[in-house]
């Protein structure tokens, strides 16, 4: 075969295609385009005369006229003030938008009397909420100051969310910050951290019957402290780690054998005390031990299989659950330990919180809560009631439902399939991010390292979701801390596929064609992996499904800053580049505002005076440029939208009048907008420019820039 | 106008002269030859027919003054040839997610030797790939590209012979 054959072939079926077309196109539907693009044309085809001299031209006289163009074509120095943003770590969407994670299973409720609240004592009684005191201001002093912890009481009923105020705490007691609190029968049990005021009441009941306070007193209850756990058997309290117990009717006060020597309660791994129906079990930091009333001795039992340093404990259906910092958990139950598989949560610095709703094992951490669901036998990711947050509000759980009492009041309930599995929210923790589950998938299971009893297994820290679909497609979702380990064995880099957040989502491919796909998070922390089988067809369908749901509540938003010139307020995002000198020195009418860009720009040009050459020259294909002229109103017609568009631009524009002046080579590739409108009595016009590859944030940007344009009159 | 008549004068279609004739007779003349070297330039048909047509518009809404220059039909060509390889690299870097969820859109249902061909020769540099569109699409030779294009004959012979060279070798055939 030569090459002239070849060639001469495909011409011929180029002009066969050619001829094939041609019919069904039209030269009056140029006519049609023509109109619509007119317009403005005729209107800033005037700008485009050369004004050489940088005379000091005031406009005048026009009865449209009602604000002279400003009287300098150099930038005046721009005041620079930084815009009041939300604070860094804020949740945020990809638009930059705050999230708001309601809707994900949790909601918001009326924090009535208790808002702005935190570190109150609360007590769930099986029908009602109470609670009491607590203090106001910075949640984050600790200890808070003693004389802040308040004395009013309330009780939240959660069948119609109504709060109904209690008598309130009694004067006398004793300092109550970090309140413990036992329902024993028809009473609550109050006492906290200690005196403060010598001859103090340590420790008050409040009574269900009749709502009045009693102090209690006696050596079982001079003996309490925030850090002694105390247990209720039914008919007494017990509190191991002062080898005491009282009897509730007779008010006596009994001696426990003594416990066993050895650490068991410390700041991070509180010892916690639980009634299993026969008998006490107390667990904090060392082994599990055991008692029943009339043993001689406590029992020394194994300890969990779990590490030992800042670990919770919970008494659940499934048995006494423990969880470390780690994510480790273990169930103990008929002597047994059991490793459930270990919290499908990322790692923080952070300490667990256990919790039973009506016998469901929970656990809360600092980036997201694990439900136990028994009929999957797996855990549940459950994203935290204000995500990218930290949470220093009770954790309270009632029978059904989990309540966050701290700077918000919000529940989430814990629904129920018919089979009795947990209903999965919409919105689920996926290490460091949050994903949205696809229409269509159920929640199958969760995984998660196990961490041996030293702490973490240092190579494998990938946790994952598994996802089917009534089609019978399985995906799998997980995340890896850690750049580059985001795939599993066996699947090799392929190319760059979708885009995720504006950048570039890498597809993977196996040996048997399965697709799978990459995304590093923002923050550079974790990367998640997505792959999908069980499709006869484009497996990676759903797994784009489920690659576009992440989204990362710890991205920092990005700052920005506000500028005035000529009157003009208008804010640029951190990372633009606000132009020092006007980039059309040649341009007297209109009068250059402002220019911003992601790159650095230089001024002047060879071609049209209106048009800043020079500094769209640069621009790269992820860049983006965007320059606002002030002119006389003749120069515009339509009125400002309420918000900017490209859409709205487009039709407007005369974008190949800004192409034509540009002398780049690519010049007719470029997205360009040239467009006008009328605000205040003014009359504006915009160039913007776009690179091939300019990510949607980039191009949101452009917008919100646009939008921010405020006349605040001349400084 | 023949072809002939557009083989004059490099810089012919800036010239001003005359009063502008049709648009409707020189778009019925043109648009088949423009529509033909998009197409094969382009991957897609609605990319093709997007650059001829937005070449067109081009030369309609300017054609008080395109319709009077000496030459408007090299000035159309050379706007379409720009559109044309200007989206056809922007469209490679959008489709390529898209392309893994369908098969490609069917543009000219081209036989697959030709299509071959077409693929190789949007492979190379802009200027060559649109030296070898003119020359055996339009069948012109070196002076009537170098017309379109506003280069030199002796410059369209080096693109059109690196071209073929390059071609040749990807196509494994003989030059």
């Amino acid at each position: 075969v030569r090459l002239d054959d070849l060639a001469r072939r495909a011409a011929e079926q180029a002009r066969r295609a050619a001829a094939e077309i041609a019919p069904g196109m039209d030269a009056a539907r140029y006519r049609r385009r023509r109109t619509r693009r007119s317009r403005l044309a005729g209107a800033v085809a005037t700008a485009s005369v050369v004004v050489v001299a940088l005379t000091v031209i005031v406009v005048t006289g026009s009865d449209d006229e009602t604000v002279a163009v400003p009287t300098t074509t150099t930038i005046p120095d721009t005041t620079t003030v930084t815009v009041p943003s939300v604070p860094p770590l804020e949740p945020v969407d990809p638009g930059g938008e705050p999230v708001s994670i309601l809707g994900a299973g949790w909601e918001e409720l009326d924090p009535g009397p208790i808002a702005g609240r935190h570190r109150m004592a609360t007590a769930w009684t099986g029908s009602e909420l109470f609670v009491w005191g607590g203090h106001y201001g910075s949640a984050v002093v600790d200890p808070p100051p003693p004389q802040l912890f308040l004395q009013d009481g309330y009780v939240f009923r959660p069948t119609d969310g109504v709060w109904t105020p209690t008598a309130p705490l009694p004067d006398g007691v004793c300092h109550l910050g970090d309140p413990r609190v036992v329902v024993v029968g028809d009473a609550i049990v109050l006492w906290g951290r200690g005196a403060v005021v010598d001859g103090c009441t340590r420790a008050v009941a409040y009574s269900l019957d009749d709502g009045t306070w009693e102090s209690l007193h006696g050596e079982f209850f001079s003996r309490l402290g925030s850090r002694v756990s105390v247990v209720w058997t039914g008919d007494m309290l017990v509190a191991p780690l002062v080898g005491l117990a009282y009897d509730w009717d007779s008010r006596e006060t009994f001696d426990l054998p003594a416990f066993p020597a050895g650490p068991d309660d410390t700041v991070h791994s509180p010892q916690r005390a639980y009634w299993t129906g026969d008998r006490v079990l107390a667990i904090g930091s060392g082994s599990l031990r055991s008692w029943a009333p009339g043993d001689g001795s406590w029992s020394l039992l194994d300890g969990p299989p779990v590490p030992d340093r800042a670990r919770d404990s919970v008494w659940t259906d499934q048995g006494l659950l423990v969880a470390n910092y780690q994510m480790a958990a273990a169930f103990y139950r008929n002597g047994v330990w059991t490793r459930p598989g270990d919290l499908p949560l990322r790692f923080f610095e952070c300490l667990p919180e256990a919790r039973s709703v009506g016998g469901t094992p929970v656990v809360r951490m600092c980036s997201g809560i694990a439900i136990w669901d028994g009929v999957r036998g797996s855990w549940v990711p459950v994203a935290l009631d204000d995500v990218g947050n930290p949470s220093w509000g009770p954790l309270v759980a009632s029978d059904d439902s989990l309540y966050v009492m701290g700077p918000n009041f919000r529940r989430f309930t814990i629904d129920r399939n018919p089979d009795g599995s947990i209903v999965v929210p919409p919105t689920i923790p996926i290490g460091v991010m949050q994903l949205d589950i696809p229409d269509g998938f159920e929640f199958v299971s969760s995984f998660a390292p196990e961490q041996g009893p030293e702490g973490f297994i240092p190579d494998d820290e990938t946790i994952g979701v598994v996802f089917e679909s009534l089609q019978g497609a399985r995906c799998t979702v997980t995340s890896t801390h850690g750049p580059g380990e985001g795939w599993p064995a066996g699947f090799t880099e392929g190319r760059e596929g979708v885009q995720v957040w504006g950048r570039p989502v890498v597809e993977y491919i196996d040996a048997d064609g399965t697709v799978g796909m990459a995304l590093h998070d923002p923050n550079g922390s974790d990367v998640a992996f997505v792959w999908c089988v069980g499709l006869s067809v484009a497996d990676y369908r759903p797994a784009i499904d489920f690659i576009a749901g992440l989204w990362s509540p710890w991205e920092e938003p990005v700052r920005w800053m506000a500028h005035d010139a000529h009157g003009l307020r208008f804010e640029i995002p951190e990372g633009w580049v606000l132009a020092g000198e006007s980039l059309t020195p040649n341009l007297a009418i209109p009068t250059e505002v402002f220019s911003a860009a992601t790159y650095p720009m230089r001024p002047g040009g060879n071609r049209c005076a209106h048009v800043p050459e020079f500094g769209i020259e640069a621009l790269g294909p992820t860049d983006a440029f965007v320059s606002v002229q002030w002119g006389p109103t003749r120069y515009a017609q339509e009125p400002r939208p309420d918000t900017f568009t490209f859409d709205w631009l487009t039709p407007a524009g005369v974008n190949d009048d800004v192409r034509e002046c540009l002398s780049r080579t690519d010049r007719y590739s470029l997205d360009i907008w040239w467009s006008s409108f009328l605000d205040g009595g003014r009359a504006l016009l915009v160039i913007i420019a776009l690179g091939d590859d300019a990510s949607d944030q980039t191009r949101s940007e452009v917008l919100r820039i646009l939008d921010s344009m405020e006349w605040v009159g001349e400084s | 106008m023949e072809r002939g008549d557009r083989r004059r004068g490099r810089s012919g279609d800036r010239q001003v002269v005359g009063s502008p004739g049709s648009f409707e007779a020189f778009y019925r003349r043109e648009v088949r030859g423009v529509l033909a070297v998009t197409i094969s330039l382009t991957r897609r048909r609605w990319e093709a027919e997007d650059a001829a047509q937005e070449a067109f518009l081009r030369a309609y809404r300017d054609w008080e003054h395109v319709g009077r220059m000496d030459r408007p039909e090299a000035w159309v060509r050379r706007v379409a040839l720009n559109l044309a390889v200007g989206r056809w690299r922007r469209a490679r870097s959008e489709a390529r997610a898209l392309l893994r969820l369908a098969p490609p859109e069917a543009t000219h249902d081209p036989e697959p030797e030709t299509e071959r061909f077409w693929d190789a020769v949007r492979s190379l540099p802009r200027r060559q790939a649109q030296v070898v569109a003119l020359t055996y699409v339009e069948d012109l030779d070196d002076e009537g590209v170098g017309d379109v294009l506003g280069i030199a004959p002796s410059t369209v012979r080096v693109h059109l012979a690196r071209a073929r060279s390059a071609l040749a070798e990807r196509l494994e055939v003989e030059e």
